[in-house]
């Protein structure tokens, strides 16, 4: 990942960073912060963050790509930053009405939100053409050979994918009756996916 | 007749009072008059009473200020006014040759006095000329009048020479005064001797050593007797008269409209702009106070005596009368009975007296302390004409100052709202709300009116009430003048604006684009000063960003009040008109982006 994610202008706007007192005004606001954070989750390929500090806690980049990634929520240039309120705010904002993310556990936010830069469906679409194309349909995979193997020709889109939002994919799989999913002897864990 | 003395001011224009003496009364915009004619320069001052004296003091020449003292002053008369004719309270003089008398007996006085004045001739000195008893100088050689040889033996005050002092003949002041005084002495029995005692020989009174031996001659003493119309009362008066000290020997240029009114024994306060009554009460209460004192001082008081009210003074007065006449040629035996008075502080009467000097001292204390105040009162319009005139030096004034006709109508007439209210409005149209954005809150336009109103009335203007200025205010609507009132709902805050305008966020908005693009000019034309690498100008300026505007930068550029300005930026936000960002170094405003 070499170039960096472009702001939007309104990113450099100062009362960007207020939440605003006019509701109309303020979905306004919440609707440009949701833009801004999907667009930046797709460019940095970040899937999963904390829905209180703003904290990126899963993407697919590398590690050391993860380190240059620029805060969201925070403009140097300006001097502002959002604080961890309007930051939940935000991801309320993005999980209830826009529907573009999900708590991991409703009842712990503290673990995190998927952020769905890419719905459920289109990822579903994106791991079954490539079983499709890598000819494995019918064959049983691991989760590993999934989305860490090194040596299967995986594509950058599905590489390193978050094992929560893979489970979320693959039930979405199971539900259109494309695959299946056969679980460990201990029942907790994901074994292996036959995908047809 | 002369009653006029001469009087000492200090600076700021007051006079300088004797010792014991404090002031009572103060008046402006008074005239003097003796007799029927105005006395020259005298008629634009301001009056004094003091405890001892009424004193003139001329606004325009302090030099030409005088007095009067109050115990030479017999009798009071009130004038009211008549159309043109101020009001004017006239001052009854004793008569200087002791033909004082007290009320009942002053009418025949001058009745007689005014019969006698064409009959009555004198004889020049120089010239022996036969000159008739009104005029002054000889008629023939023009040599003032002696009075010594006034050929009526009636004592009229006409024949007082105009310069001479204001002393009552009597046994102390005669002898004080010596031989000037000396001349007054007698007007029945020619001079007044004073024998030897080596010789025997009957030297003039004036004499200090006798004319023949040389012996030291006794001071004269003892003349009363000698006079034919030296009444108790006189006596009374001539005791208790305190020394005028050098103030009365100073020279007064008077001059009369009318010369021949020099001589009538009455002189004339005229009001012009009103206060005769205060004053006239003051001066009754304050001659009361002397006689009294007098009284005491003579010892005529009976022990126990304390002047309560009129009922029993005057019950008492007559009772000391009766006295007076019992003892008119012995002052001296008195002062034995005076002594006694002072010592008695027993029993219930001398709580009384204790009561009654502590009730003095409380209001010698009380009036003392407030003189200053009156004298800073006095001077206030000159204050602020001052202080008006320094303006100019020390800012320049904004705004050319239109000057709106005041108020001039009474509390108490029907029309009073309805033209406060024009008023207030002309006042918020000339001074105030000039411009279509402006407004002012209840508050503050309460405030300034006030002030308004006294710095360009004076201190003495009635300022408003706020009951008053609100229903004044409710009355714009209805007087269909150029302003409402306008209250806003959360905070009930009302403020006063011009008819016109009601849509202030766009105003706002206005200015919030206009500076923000002046923001934007500005840093362009640093950045161009960075490409030419004039780095010094950017460095720690605030130039990055707009930062936008602050509630009191909005408010200044709209002169509102702060709390107007966070009014109508509140509805802005609410209208989404402006979006705002709070920090920690504020809160700003800026145009809604999103």
């Amino acid at each position: 990942m070499s170039t960096a994610f472009e702001f939007p202008k309104i990113h450099s706007f100062i009362p960007f960073y207020t939440k605003q007192p006019n509701a109309t005004v303020l979905n306004n606001q919440l609707d440009s912060w949701c833009e801004i954070l999907l667009g930046y989750c797709q460019h940095y390929k970040i899937t999963s963050m904390s829905p209180i500090t703003g904290k990126i806690l899963h993407s697919q980049l590398e590690e050391d790509e993860i380190k240059d990634i620029p805060s969201l929520f925070e403009n140097k240039s300006i001097k502002r930053v959002a604080n961890d309120e309007f930051k939940t705010l935000i991801f309320k904002h993005l999980i209830s009405n826009q529907n573009k993310a999900e708590l991991k556990n409703p009842k712990s936010p503290e673990n995190g939100v998927i952020v769905f830069w890419r719905s459920l469906a289109e990822w579903a679409q994106v791991l079954y053409s490539f079983v499709q194309k890598t000819g494995q349909l019918g064959s049983v995979l691991t989760v590993y050979e999934l989305t860490k193997s090194t040596d299967s020709g995986l594509t950058d889109d599905i590489r390193n994918l978050e094992y929560d939002l893979l489970v979320k994919v693959l039930k979405v799989l199971v539900k259109q009756g494309k695959a299946q999913i056969l679980m460990s002897e201990d029942g907790h864990e994901i074994g292996g996916v036959k995908i047809v | 007749m002369n009653v006029w003395k001469s009087v000492l001011l200090n600076r700021s224009g007051r006079p300088i009072l004797e010792e014991g003496e404090h002031n009572l009364y103060v008046r402006e915009d008074i005239g003097l008059y003796q007799g029927k004619s105005k006395v020259i320069n005298r008629q634009n001052g301001r009056v004094y009473i003091t405890n001892q004296r009424i004193i003139y003091v001329d606004s325009e020449t302090l030099d030409n200020s005088l007095c009067v003292l109050i115990k030479e002053i017999v009798k009071l008369e009130s004038s009211e006014g008549f159309l043109r004719s101020s009001p004017k309270v006239k001052l009854f003089f004793k008569n200087k040759k002791g033909g004082e008398v007290d009320n009942s007996e002053s009418s025949s006085i001058s009745v007689s006095t005014s019969s006698n004045i064409a009959n009555e001739r004198w004889i020049c000195m120089i010239c022996t000329f036969s000159n008739i008893g009104t005029a002054s100088v000889c008629a023939s050689c023009g040599i003032r009048k002696m009075e010594l040889k006034a050929l009526s033996s009636q004592s009229t005050g006409q024949s007082a020479p105009p310069a001479k002092d204001q002393i009552i003949e009597d046994t102390a002041t005669v002898a004080q005064e010596g031989p000037k005084s000396s001349i007054n002495a007698s007007s029945s029995s020619s001079f007044k001797l004073n024998a030897c005692p080596a010789c025997t020989f009957l030297n003039h009174s004036s004499m200090k050593y006798c004319e023949i031996c040389g012996t030291e001659l006794p001071k004269s003493s003892n003349v009363t007797s000698t006079s034919s119309v030296s009444t108790a009362m006189q006596a009374t008066y001539s005791v208790a008269s305190p020394s005028n000290g050098s103030s009365s020997s100073l020279p007064i240029n008077l001059q009369l409209e009318d010369s021949k009114d020099m001589d009538t024994p009455y002189i004339k306060f005229s009001f012009r702009k009103g206060g005769e009554e205060k004053f006239r009460q003051i001066l009754d209460e304050q001659l009361e106070l002397l006689k009294w004192e007098q009284l005491v001082f003579k010892g005529n008081i009976n022990k126990n005596g304390t002047k309560l009210n009129d009922d029993i003074y005057l019950q008492q007065e007559s009772n000391n009368s009766n006295n007076n006449s019992s003892i008119t040629n012995n002052g001296i035996k008195s002062n034995g009975s005076n002594s006694n008075f002072n010592k008695s502080n027993i029993g219930i009467h001398g709580l009384e007296q204790i009561g009654e000097q502590q009730r003095k001292l409380n209001e010698l204390v009380l009036t003392s302390s407030l003189e200053d105040l009156e004298q800073l009162m006095y001077k206030a319009k000159d204050l602020i004409k001052l202080s008006a005139s320094f303006s100019n030096i020390v800012k320049p004034i904004p705004v050319t100052e239109q000057l709106i006709p005041p108020l001039n109508i009474t509390k108490t007439s029907k029309l009073f709202h309805r033209e406060l209210s024009r008023n207030i409005s002309e006042y918020l149209h000339t001074i105030t709300l000039t411009k279509t954005s402006s407004m002012i809150t209840l508050q503050d336009l309460f405030a300034h009116y006030n002030r308004y109103l006294s710095s360009t009335q004076g201190f003495g203007t009635e300022l408003i009430s706020d009951v008053d200025l609100s229903k004044a205010i409710e009355l714009f609507n209805e007087l269909k003048l150029p302003f409402k009132k306008k209250k806003y709902d959360k905070s009930g805050l009302v403020v006063i604006t011009p008819n016109l305008t009601n849509d202030y966020s766009k105003l706002i908005k206005e200015y919030i684009e206009k500076e923000k693009q002046k923001f934007e000019d500005q840093r362009r034309s640093f950045e161009n000063f960075k490409i030419e690498g004039i780095d010094e100008f950017v460095e720690g300026s605030d130039i990055e960003y707009f930062k936008g505007k602050s509630v009191s930068e909005i408010a200044e550029s709209f002169s509102w009040s702060y709390s107007i300005a966070e009014e109508e930026i509140e509805t802005c936000v609410s209208n989404g008109t402006l979006v705002i960002d709070q920090n920690i170094t504020g809160t700003y405003y800026f145009l809604n982006e999103f």
